[in-house]
């Protein structure tokens, strides 16, 4: 499949700004849920590399120049400001204290409560580091390529999706209420920036229904009153976590070369 | 277009969004009220939305149209429906993307003002008339909103502009004539009111608003031509009520400066007639009487003109207007006293009374 014009000028922005070229891949070994995912250039790897979910019917072009995004905010920073999230042991021990004392699902046994322990708290963390400054892409997509302003909601529709599954009846059923409220808190930020955008209040119409609009309304309020610069995004991650009750569950650590 | 699904448990279901008599889940009023809440929250957005509502689960596909309606459009008509709260709602969402749309901020200021919520009205349309310094109807509404808030210097300093700008502008001149009319400026009120209803011929509140302004300028003749054409362009709502007590206290007016502040004595002769009437009737008689002129009377009496006759079907006989008020006055006196009818017979009533 042909990538569009505005694919090219992105990775060419991202080949000028970063003086290394991006390599594009469709994974078919992506969980499910993950549309695509960016691995920077460092080290051995002096190439970025942008793999998406290959879907026949969708051409990939708002992932691959959404996954640049991120690139190119990084890229916006002296190389000693860029700093990676990493996350500290209070995230796995909160965590699993949560799935051992779940009383939902009582006496679960000890390899499935590691497993679940390590889904939730890196879930948690991977919604910390992508929703917030992600939005930040998604404004930036949506002022600076409207011919992919199509696939760009089809693939916030999918999101959305895979956001309002926390509110299924078996997952309310299951899950530790304290990883339910976070991840909820984040995905309700995120439909109603969509909501808002789109002016279409059915997007957020889950986390409404669910009475949830409160605090994803305090996480948007964050985003919104914090200034869209690549400098402040650390800022608005901690802002979020703070929010969230999360500021120990990571640390930032400076990009290594390698 | 991707479809939005989700599914949630019923008693995730935030129950403060129900009616209160809704609120159990399991219930069928409670599996109705949900329906009815997630129908409604599509209801006008285009596309198709799939609801199913048991005691297990609640499940919602929605396939929005892949051309999507405009939104101002789509906010317009539930404006236009008064549902206004989520009108407003629509907008704030809109404005929160494009805070600096003329258009956004026009509507959400003339909503908000309509809701009553004037500060905050003011501040969109003041912004709104910043941005866009010539949009004339922008001017009008912050104009109409600061009127609202009792400024009425500011508000007719604003419309004033705006007619300026656009002198065909029939909003504009209406509610310049109307701010006028407020600054007891009845001459140029009037002046603006017959631009607007020239401009806009079957707007009936620039008629009765040219009314007062005629009436309190002096020009009683036109001004009775002003509220008779204001009423019947609708006779049955509230300008129709002001054009007639506009009438009515012309009349009354004219009727007063007759005698220059003394009782006049035809009239204290009516009175005394309808108390001699009305005195061996039961109460309830009284009030029927007295209500039947009152609906004939609801065009307003001529109480000057005694060639006018008028008929009841609860007395026999002509009547004339001024006696008519008379029977109506004496007998909202007895039924219910202190009743203001809109015209003020006290001393004639009073004198009557002392005859008797």
């Amino acid at each position: 499949m042909a990538l569009s014009s505005s694919v090219d000028n992105v990775l060419r922005l991202v080949k000028e700004r970063t003086g290394l070229p991006v390599h594009v891949e469709p994974d078919p070994t992506l969980p499910p849920h993950l549309l695509s995912k960016v691995t920077m250039a460092r080290g051995a790897m002096p190439i970025h590399r942008v793999a998406y979910q290959p879907n026949a019917s969708e051409a990939p072009d708002y992932l691959i120049i959404y996954e640049c995004g991120f690139i190119l905010r990084a890229y916006a920073l002296p190389p000693e400001a860029r700093c990676d999230l990493g996350s500290t042991e209070v995230a796995e021990t909160t965590v699993r204290r949560w799935v051992i004392d779940n009383p939902k699902r009582p006496g679960l046994p000890p390899d499935k409560a590691d497993r679940l322990t390590s889904i939730l708290f890196n879930g948690i963390l991977t919604q910390l580091r992508s929703i917030p400054v992600g939005l930040r892409v998604d404004s930036w997509i949506r002022s600076e390529f409207p011919d992919l302003a199509g696939l760009q909601e089809k693939a916030m529709t999918r999101q959305l999706n895979d956001c309002a599954g926390a509110l299924r009846p078996d997952v309310q059923a299951s899950m530790p209420d304290g990883a339910l409220t976070i991840n909820i808190a984040m995905s309700t930020a995120y439909s109603l920036y969509w909501a808002e955008t789109l002016a279409r209040p059915q997007i957020a119409l889950p986390f409404r229904a669910t009475g949830h609009l409160e605090s994803g309304r305090a996480l948007l309020d964050i985003w919104r009153r914090i200034p869209d610069d690549p400098a402040n995004d650390r800022e608005l991650t901690d802002a979020w976590a703070a929010r969230l009750g999360l500021s120990d569950w990571y640390f930032w650590a400076k990009q290594s070369a390698d | 277009m991707e479809s939005q699904t989700f599914t949630i448990a019923p008693d995730a279901f935030d129950v403060t969004l129900l009616p209160s008599e809704a609120r159990t889940p399991g219930t069928a009023v409670f599996r109705e009220a949900v329906n009815a809440f997630l129908q409604e929250a599509f209801r006008g957005f285009g596309g198709r939305a799939t609801i199913f509502v048991d005691d297990r689960r609640i499940a919602v596909s929605w396939n929005p149209d892949p051309t999507p309606s405009d939104p101002l459009e789509v906010i317009a008509g539930k404006l236009r429906e008064g549902r206004t709260a989520e009108g407003i709602q629509l907008l704030q969402f809109l404005l929160s993307r494009q805070p600096d749309d003329v258009n956004i901020l026009y509507n959400l200021g003339m909503a908000l003002s309509d809701a009553g919520r004037l500060d905050e009205a003011v501040t969109h349309l003041r912004r709104a008339v910043e941005l866009a310094p010539a949009f004339a109807n922008g001017l009008v509404a912050l104009g109409v909103a600061l009127s609202r808030q009792q400024k009425n210097p500011e508000a007719v300093e604003v419309l004033a502009a705006a007619a300026k700008l656009e002198p065909d502008n029939p909003w504009a001149a209406r509610n310049l004539g109307i701010g006028l009319l407020q600054l007891s400026k009845f001459g140029d009120a009037a002046t603006h009111l017959r631009r607007a209803v020239i401009l806009q011929a079957d707007d009936q509140q620039s008629w009765a608003a040219l009314g007062d302004a005629l009436r309190l300028s002096g020009s009683a003749k036109e001004a009775e031509k002003a509220y008779g054409r204001a009423i019947a362009l609708n006779p049955h709502n509230d300008l129709a009520e002001i054009a007639r007590r506009g009438s009515s206290q012309m009349a009354h007016t004219t009727f007063a400066s007759k005698i220059g502040g003394a009782a006049r004595p035809d009239a204290v002769q009516y009175c005394l007639a309808a108390l001699k009437t009305y005195a061996p009737l039961p109460k309830a008689e009284v009030q029927k009487i007295a209500f039947e002129i009152a609906v004939v009377g609801r065009e307003g009496f001529d109480v000057n003109k005694a060639e006018k006759r008028y008929r009841l079907k609860s007395m026999e006989g002509e009547y004339t207007g001024l006696q008519m008020v008379c029977y109506m006055y004496v007998g909202f006196q007895i039924v219910a006293p202190g009743t203001d009818i809109g015209f003020d017979l006290s001393r004639e009533y009073n004198t009557a009374r002392s005859m008797l």
